[in-house]
């Protein structure tokens, strides 16, 4: 399960990480000084929503209207770190500094990563063995 | 004592005894809260009338709390032991604790709009109790999207259980961040013996929400009654 999670990130996540801040900074001047955020932000970010992905692909794992449930799922857990990594940039640009919200992102990011993969492969063993 | 009371046919007992008091109750409390609220008890000095607001809108943020904190109950005791009755509980007692919240959400706006000049502010409360709303429609979405039954409450329980950590966050958002939403005036024990509100306004609040625990707790038994005879149904139809 960590593995398949690692493996949506480095493919989603890891990318868009690495490369938006950058090209941001080109389109919009001003933004390199909050560089470090963006990717500290975006990192952490992409592997809260990949772990809460994982959650939620392994609870609509089986169901009918997969797809849309996915998404209903997914809704309610990802709105923390969206919270946190829009309110690092914007303190960030307020001059407040950036870490103290980059701080709780990085905890929901350190506690979402490490319990996802056993939930997820604890629920894909009882939908299996369920008879 | 948690086998004892998952005997369908015991609650059924049980249910037949408690229906009549708690409608008896509810009746009661609910007729006396709503005149306390609506017509004795004072105006606020600065929000006047407007504050009657809040006799429906805290009593059902408590209660929308309390539904999932006791479906969390029942999805812990479904996964581990597998009781359907469980099942059940949370079938019956969900849609219910979404309505509560949807009330909560809908007065707070309603009160929103005259007090603090906006329907609807992204701060902590009011972002966490959204959250709440939403963890109520994902489950709901959960819990009839598969072909078995049990199989949608598994799914769902897990749900529950992992939104479990939002009941927390909703408590203590008005401590943790600078809120609009006001702190709260009856936290915790220590400060019920003392709250920061008077008397008058303590009295129908009070009043309105054992009113409107008894009125859910009334819902919430006739609608286990319905699941345990469909559930029935279901299963006698299949052999």
């Amino acid at each position: 399960m960590l593995a398949k999670l690692l493996a949506h990130f480095a493919a989603t996540g890891l990318p868009v990480a690495l490369f938006a801040p950058p090209v941001l900074s080109l389109m919009m001047p001003g933004v390199y000084l909050l560089l470090p955020c963006l990717w500290a932000g975006l990192l952490l970010g992409g592997l809260c929503f990949s772990s809460i992905g994982l959650l939620g692909a392994a609870l609509a794992l089986g169901s009918r209207r997969n797809a849309a449930l996915q998404a209903v799922i997914v809704l309610p857990l990802s709105v923390p770190p969206l919270i946190f990594g829009a309110g690092s940039v914007t303190s960030g640009q307020l001059d407040m500094g950036f870490l103290a919200p980059l701080a709780f992102l990085g905890a929901f990011a350190c506690v979402s990563l490490t319990l996802s993969p056993f939930a997820a492969a604890w629920i894909v063993r009882m939908k299996v063995t369920t008879p | 004592m948690i086998t004892k009371f998952a005997n369908p046919a015991r609650f059924e007992r049980l249910a037949k005894t408690l229906l009549p008091v708690l409608t008896g109750l509810a009746t009661l409390l609910l007729a006396l809260g709503l005149c306390d609220a609506l017509l004795l008890s004072p105006p606020d000095y600065q929000q006047h009338d407007a504050v009657r607001i809040m006799y429906i809108h805290v009593p059902s943020a408590w209660l929308a709390m309390m539904i999932y904190a006791s479906c969390g109950v029942a999805a812990l005791v479904f996964i581990v032991w597998k009781h359907t009755l469980a099942e059940l509980f949370m079938r019956a007692a969900f849609p219910v604790g979404a309505v509560a919240t949807l009330i909560c959400l809908g007065t707070g706006m309603l009160w929103g709009k005259p007090m603090w000049g906006a329907w609807w502010v992204w701060d902590a409360r009011l972002t966490s109790v959204l959250v709440l709303m939403f963890l109520y429609i994902a489950i709901l979405a959960l819990m009839d999207a598969f072909d078995r039954p049990e199989q949608g409450a598994l799914a769902a329980g897990w749900l529950t259980l992992i939104g479990m950590i939002n009941l927390p966050v909703i408590k203590y958002s008005v401590e943790w961040w600078n809120t609009l939403h006001q702190p709260s005036s009856l936290s915790s024990f220590k400060r019920a013996m003392k709250p920061a509100m008077a008397d008058e306004m303590l009295r129908p609040l009070l009043t309105m929400a054992f009113g409107l625990f008894c009125y859910a707790a009334i819902i919430v038994i006739v609608r286990l009654r319905g699941e345990i005879i469909a559930r029935k149904r279901l299963i006698s139809g299949k052999r």
